[in-house]
């Protein structure tokens, strides 16, 4: 730090002492370390700007130029000016938005990159995109003689087709498997099936210990029926024509797949389980009631 | 308005940004940056005011200053301006253009309108 220049060297002292105990008076309206500043500076720029062998008068121009302490007192007490600092706080104010960009860009970031990761990650868990059970054997099982089922070739599979009987039960048997990782529980038909779900169906599982697929009462378990992880069941589609007549007047439906209900990983969906071939449901000639 | 005041209120607002482009230029110390704005003819009203605004760019981050002990040189504090300085004063640059526009456009307007023909009779 610089050193005023002493009284010696100086023409006229008395004018600088004098300049410096008015700019002291004036710096007792700063902060301390406002004032001790701004008097090094000023010390500072009178060392330099005013040499020894200055006259009076050239002494005091350097200090007219330099402004009154008063004024610069007041000048460094001001709070920050219009227009100047309008920009500084433009700029502050901008800064302060790029940093809440900023910052909002990256947990918009990181939450991308956790979505990213984990999304298909859940998806996975959760079971959405599991397959659904598998249809692998068929046969029908109780009030189906050899000679009411035919069968015939349609676009490349074969149609079972069963002659139905009134006012009898009928049944078909189908095995399936859950090829995936997750635990499969088959609830029921998909409730806006109005034809399997309309009450003329109905889906029993075998719970014995050993499948005979021709005794009915093995099929003793109703829906939920889970499906362990790799592992095959079976279960009955049976029907009673008594719930749907018309059928007997020589009417009928094809069934190529059974829409269910059904609860994988964390999820509850319908799945479209296509049968091995079409199954032909159809009634002897007669007359429907009601037409 | 006097006629002594009638600028003072606008050197106030550019001086900042002045003073930042000369130490845009290489960074100065006290008595020279004076000088090189007291030779911008009408620029200062008084040098002493350049000392309190150089405190508060350095408040605001826009200028740094250290003390300088070099050989054969008294030791001089030094002011340097900032990378937010030099932002800043792009910014400045870019707005100031506009705004010496928009005052121009305004005064040559009101000018014209106030020496255009007078009222008939």
């Amino acid at each position: 730090m610089t050193t005023m220049t002493t009284d010696q060297q100086l023409k006229q002292p008395k004018l600088l002492k004098e300049y410096l105990r008015e700019l002291d008076r004036a710096l007792q309206a700063l902060p301390r370390s406002k004032a001790r500043e701004l008097r090094e500076q000023i010390t500072t720029h009178l060392d330099e700007a005013i040499t020894p062998e200055m006259r009076e008068d050239e002494v005091r121009a350097v200090l007219a130029e330099l402004g009154q302490p008063v004024d610069l007192v007041a000048d460094a007490a001001r709070e920050p000016r219009v227009p100047n600092d309008i920009f500084v706080g433009r700029l502050r104010a901008r800064r302060t938005r790029k940093r809440r960009w900023t910052i909002a860009g990256a947990v918009v970031g990181v939450l991308a990159v956790l979505a990213a990761v984990f999304v298909p990650l859940c998806i996975t868990w959760s079971g959405v995109n599991a397959d659904p059970v598998s249809i692998w054997g068929q046969r029908a099982v109780y009030g189906v003689s050899a000679s009411d089922v035919t069968y015939s070739q349609a676009n490349g599979e074969t149609q079972t087709t069963i002659q139905l009987h009134p006012h009898t039960q009928q049944a078909m048997a189908y095995t399936f498997t859950n090829d995936t990782n997750y635990t499969q529980t088959i609830l029921g038909f998909d409730p806006k099936d109005n034809f399997l779900g309309g009450g003329a169906f109905q889906l029993r599982f075998f719970t014995g210990p050993e499948i005979d697929v021709l005794a009915a009462d093995t099929f003793d378990g109703a829906p939920p029926a889970t499906v362990a992880p790799h592992h095959s069941r079976t279960m009955l589609l049976a029907w009673t024509t008594a719930k749907f007549p018309c059928f007997m007047a020589g009417g009928g439906a094809v069934l190529s797949g059974l829409r269910l209900r059904v609860h994988v990983g964390w999820v509850t969906r319908t799945e479209n389980i296509r049968l091995p071939g079409a199954l032909g449901l159809y009634g002897p000639s007669g007359t429907c009631p009601g037409r | 308005m006097d006629q002594p005041g009638l600028l003072t209120e606008l050197r106030r607002g550019v001086l900042g940004p002045a003073v930042l482009a000369l130490l845009a230029e290489r960074p100065r110390f006290g008595l020279e940056l004076v000088r090189d704005l007291a030779a911008a003819d009408g620029l200062l009203t008084s040098e002493g005011t350049v000392y309190p605004l150089l405190n508060r760019l350095r408040d605001n981050g826009l200028v740094t200053s250290e003390w300088r002990d070099e050989p054969g040189e008294r030791p001089r504090r030094y002011y340097a301006i900032t990378d937010a300085g030099g932002t800043y004063l792009e910014r400045f640059r870019s707005e100031w253009a506009g705004f010496v526009t928009t005052v121009d456009g305004v005064l040559n307007k009101t000018a014209t309108a106030a020496s255009g023909p007078g009222e008939g009779a």
